[in-house]
């Protein structure tokens, strides 16, 4: 071996602990980087072939009473590819809602149900479950289900068990985006059994449109095609809940794929400057001798960027096997969330490359940033002792009473911490980042939960919503008079449009009786909105649309035949989820020339229990479904917990940097000031004197961090918020005070678990050796 | 030709009221294949004059010639290359590679000098410590250490031996030791040798002896009969 890899190596060996401090700090932003690229990439490829190969619509009409007629119609124009009816409806099924789709014996043109086991629909009772929902109920094959149409109940035997790329992410409702798989089911049954028993035709056609077909222009001619039938709703791919959440997963995930590694890569990329930078200055002697035997300067920083090359190396092999590790885990925990058959951990070597490159380039720069200084170190001068260091004075000195009143203790554990500002600034910059992703991990999780339980506790101020038979407004069901019922409302829910200049958002338009408390709508000064004289938008939609109270709007919708109606908006709400567009009958009426008012829904409030209230709601005849208050806000904190495994890896990954930065550069501190603790103990300094100033330099350090670190923490999450926003909720900032004690504490734990290896390294100082290690 | 020719040399340290002429108009030839010593009390110019010699520093003023080819005015990376193929160097406190053995230390100098590595060995052998071959540095003495760092400066066959005060740390047996390996090497390869020292008597084995005051030549004489170092008291 060359001499100079052996001088190397045995370095290596010296500094082996902190070598691996830095490279398990590279680790775990090559882990976060491989993992999350991984899962993304799996995630974008795995889907995009689904959507193809199971023919995801393209284009989908809402409408009453369509037939194989209209169907044909539209088939033939030109840039369709494929188009296909069928029914839809939400049935009840025990306590669970299903949702039944019609679908041809022979196989489905567009959205194809991907069959895990079993077979395709050979009769009229026969059905498909959606897998999920079959798991989460213990339903198998063979098994048979109860579906309850029209106060009539039917049985289906389950043929086979399937996933839909139309339901990758279990979407019920734009309020129920995700919902639990136990209480609510995609089943597939046979269009003959929709035509032959119930004498329904279609309700909704699926388009598939040529490939680079002008999408919007055919839409129209579809729509024109259609004419005299009311459609009541259109959608586009792009529009489609399930679909949507899925570009917008696809963007989270990619933003966390970046904000974690580059944490990592901050810090690691400060160590190996610290730890490289104090190599040379201890080495100064040595790198002088080989200057002066020849050796270049180019091949000296050579030598040097091996450790640096290393440490990417070590870096770069370790993140790949953490990623292989736990990347089957973090997919199936994504896989909670949505469900693409055959998503599984893959190799993607490239990945791997990229990540080894990008570490190297990081720990490459950083360490020759810290080993540049070699460039100065002439071989006469290096020859000499050490260096004189100028006496360097701290700031603080210059304040003479504030100076000369601190002990002299203190006034040691300043300079110590002052002498070398790199190193002081590194371990406070650890510090920070423990704390800011600790603080992030805890507060995401706090932002959602908050969300969550302020939504449910004072926005939502009903029981139950249930979606009925349209019915003139003056007209009551026999809904509002059961018993338990203790307050109730009616209201329209429509689907509209609202467009303002070139932008235009979908979103269900809520139409409420005057004196309607069943929402508490409130404007950002904490009042009431005013529903008076306009429409109401939450501020998120505003937001999206650019505009603000005051600001006129269009608003259609093609169910109830109303087209580009021009309305003010009265006022902004401030809500983080259930985004509807609102307004009053009184208001509205005129000007969508209702000549009478509907409705169909109704929000109810019991006055004790909900359960029962709701097993006689779902029995009575005019009722379509019901969504609980309490059912949503439990599946909404499900989801919750799907996303604390993530917050559990984070703060471990934390604590791990803390550790890590802290040890080595704590290490780099003993044992540069080891000659220093000689002379302090040969002057007869207690020892418990030394290590006090340790503790104080490390308690300046935790008061520069803190502060920091839960600053930065919040900014972290200010930062990705708005890419965690979606449709069915704005997350916001909020962040318990727990969560910063949390942080403290931990590092707090971790300062004092370094401290203690600090006392044991003074304790053991010799005296004799110490006095040595001047010559180094 | 000689092997060096200086002209004027002038080295200044320090700016303004901290300015220091270490060298203050130095010009001489030295001849080659001899053993020179340059005498001179502490502070003098010696140790200044030697690294510029030897390429580790560059002068303020002056030109510098070795083998007829002008130093003084080279560029970091050619007096590192200048460095690598003639100079080997001695140091008053050896420096030696801590982490490195004995045979390693030399070895890694016949590797910089792209030279077979068996130079290594046969250098250990020529100042009688290849037995020692696998210690350490701390395992040495300082004599030892010291042969060990001459066997370094030899084993890539420099043209010339700088050594600066290179018995300054050991006592007189084995101070007359060193003096005698460095001998034997001037004397059976040939190779030029300048060595400093404050010491008069050990200018007595020189062939020629340059004598320095504040940083300048105050005499240069050629030594008619040189004494072997066993004859050397101080
Ligand atoms: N890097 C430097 N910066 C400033 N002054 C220097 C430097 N190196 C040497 N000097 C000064 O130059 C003068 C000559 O120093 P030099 O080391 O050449 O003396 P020397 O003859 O080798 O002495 P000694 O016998 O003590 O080694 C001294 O006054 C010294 O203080
Ligand atoms: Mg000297």
């Amino acid at each position: 071996m060359k001499i100079e890899n052996k001088l190397l190596l045995r370095k290596i060996k010296k500094q082996f602990t902190q070598l691996l401090a830095a490279a398990l700090i590279v680790a775990i932003g090559v882990g976060f980087f491989v993992t999350l690229k991984t899962v993304l990439f799996q995630y974008e490829n795995m889907s995009e072939q689904y959507y193809k190969h199971y023919s995801l619509a393209d284009y989908t009409i809402y409408s009453v009473g369509l037939d194989q007629s209209d169907v044909d119609k539209i088939k033939h124009i030109d840039g369709v590819n494929a188009a296909q009816g069928r029914f839809v409806a939400d049935f009840k099924s025990g306590a669970a809602t299903i949702r039944a789709l019609s679908i041809p014996f022979k196989e489905s043109l567009i959205n194809k149900p991907y069959i895990y086991q079993g077979r395709h629909l050979e009769n009229d009772d026969e059905c498909m479950l959606l897998q999920k929902y079959a798991k989460a109920n213990n339903l198998e094959i063979g098994d048979t289900i109860e579906i309850k149409i029209q106060n009539q109940k039917y049985v289906f035997k389950i043929a086979g068990l399937v996933s839909s790329p139309e339901y990758v992410y279990l979407v019920q409702s734009e309020s129920v985006p995700m919902a639990d798989a136990h209480d609510f089911g995609i089943t597939f049954i046979s269009e003959n059994f929709f035509k032959s028993r119930l004498n329904s035709g279609y309700n909704q056609i699926n388009v598939l449109f040529d490939d680079g077909a002008d999408t919007a222009k055919i839409a129209e001619k579809i729509k024109e095609a259609l004419i005299p039938k009311r459609i009541s709703y259109d959608l586009f791919k792009s529009g489609q809940t399930s679909y949507k959440m899925y570009k917008d997963d696809l963007k989270q995930i990619d933003t966390l794929a970046y904000i974690f590694p580059v944490i990592f890569f901050i810090i690691g990329s400060m160590m190996i400057y610290v730890m490289q930078k104090r190599n040379v200055t201890k080495e100064r002697k040595q790198i002088g001798i080989i200057k002066a035997m020849g050796l270049s300067d180019i091949k000296i920083l050579f030598i040097y960027t091996k450790y640096s090359v290393l440490i990417a190396f070590l870096g770069s092999i370790g993140g790949c096997l953490l990623s292989i590790s736990i990347g089957d885990y973090i997919l199936n925990v994504f896989g909670e969330m949505f469900e693409i058959p055959g998503l599984a951990f893959t190799f993607y070597f490239y990945l791997w490359a990229v990540a080894f490159l990008l570490s190297l380039i990081v720990c490459v720069i950083s360490n020759f940033v810290g080993i540049k200084a070699i460039l100065k170190i002439t071989p006469a001068e290096a020859m000499h002792a050490e260096k004189p260091k100028s006496g360097k004075k701290i700031l603080l000195e210059n304040i003479k009473p504030l100076w000369n009143s601190l002990s002299f203790n203190t006034r040691y554990a300043l300079k110590a911490s002052l002498r070398n500002k790199g190193r002081f600034f590194a371990v406070v910059l650890g510090m920070t980042a423990a704390v800011a992703l600790t603080v992030f991990a805890l507060g995401f999780n706090n932002s959602f939960d908050y969300l969550i339980n302020n939504h449910y506790e004072t926005f939502t101020k009903y029981d139950l919503a249930v979606s009925v038979q349209t019915t003139p407004l003056e007209k009551d069901i026999d809904v509002v008079s059961m018993p338990g019922v203790e307050k109730y409302s009616k209201a329209t829910i429509l689907p509209i449009k609202v467009e303002k200049d070139s932008k235009n958002l979908d979103y269900p338009l809520l139409i409420t009786e005057s004196g309607f408390d069943m929402l508490d709508i409130k404007n950002d000064t904490g009042k009431a909105v005013n529903l008076q004289d306009g429409i109401v938008l939450p501020i998120y939609i505003a937001d999206k649309l650019g505009v603000s109270k005051g600001d006129k709007v269009k608003i259609s919708s093609p169910s109830s035949s109303f087209d580009d109606v021009e309305v003010s908006i009265s006022d902004l709400s401030i809500q983080a989820s259930s985004f509807y567009v609102y307004t009053k009958f009184d208001f509205i009426k005129e000007k969508l020339n209702f000549d009478k008012a509907i409705y169909n829904t109704i929000f109810l409030k019991s006055n004790g229990d909900v359960k029962g209230l709701s097993k006689l709601i779902n029995d009575s005849k005019s009722v379509i479904s019901t969504t609980s208050k309490e059912q949503d806000k439990s599946t909404m904190l499900k989801l919750l917990d799907t996303i604390s495994f993530m917050i559990q890896v984070i703060i471990v990954f934390a604590v791990i940097l803390g550790i890590a930065v802290l040890y080595a550069v704590g290490i780099i501190n003993l044992t540069a000031r080891s000659y220093e603790f000689v002379v302090l103990k040969v002057m007869g300094y207690d020892t418990k004197d030394i290590v006090l100033a340790c503790i104080k330099e490390n308690l300046f350090q935790l008061i520069l961090s803190l502060p920091f670190g839960f600053l930065l923490g919040n900014l972290i999450i200010l930062g990705i918020k708005d890419e965690f926003s979606n449709d069915s909720f704005a997350l916001t900032l909020h962040i318990y005070g727990e969560s910063y004690w949390f942080a403290a504490i931990l590092l707090i734990a971790i300062s004092a678990l370094i401290m203690i290896m600090s006392i044991r390294f003074i304790n053991r100082v010799d005296m004799i050796e110490g006095l040595k290690s001047r010559e180094e | 030709m000689n092997l060096y020719e200086i002209k004027n040399l002038v080295k200044v340290y320090g700016e303004k009221e901290n300015k220091v002429h270490a060298l203050n108009g130095v010009s001489i030839n030295i001849p080659r294949g001899k053993f020179v010593v340059v005498l001179g009390a502490s502070g003098s110019g010696k140790s200044t004059l030697l690294n510029i010699l030897g390429g580790m520093d560059t002068p303020t003023e002056g030109e510098i010639f070795f083998d007829g080819e002008n130093i003084s005015k080279h560029t970091q990376s050619k007096l590192t290359k200048f460095r690598k193929e003639n100079i080997g160097y001695v140091f008053q406190s050896y420096n030696l590679l801590p982490n490195l053995t004995a045979l390693e230390n030399v070895e890694f100098s016949t590797e910089i000098g792209k030279l077979p590595k068996d130079g290594a060995k046969n250098a250990l052998t020529m100042v009688g410590l290849f037995e020692r071959k696998d210690h350490y540095p701390a395992e040495l003495s300082g004599g030892e250490q010291q042969r060990i760092s001459i066997a370094r400066a030899i084993a890539k066959k420099p043209k010339v031996l700088l050594c600066d005060e290179p018995t300054g740390a050991l006592d007189y047996k084995t101070g007359i030791m060193i003096l005698n390996v460095l001998c034997d090497i001037n004397k059976k390869q040939s190779t030029s040798i300048i060595l400093i020292t404050h010491s008069q008597d050990i200018a007595k084995i020189a062939d020629v002896v340059i004598k320095m005051r504040s940083g300048k030549i105050i005499d240069v004489f050629e030594n008619p009969a040189p004494q072997s170092p066993n004859e050397v008291e101080w």
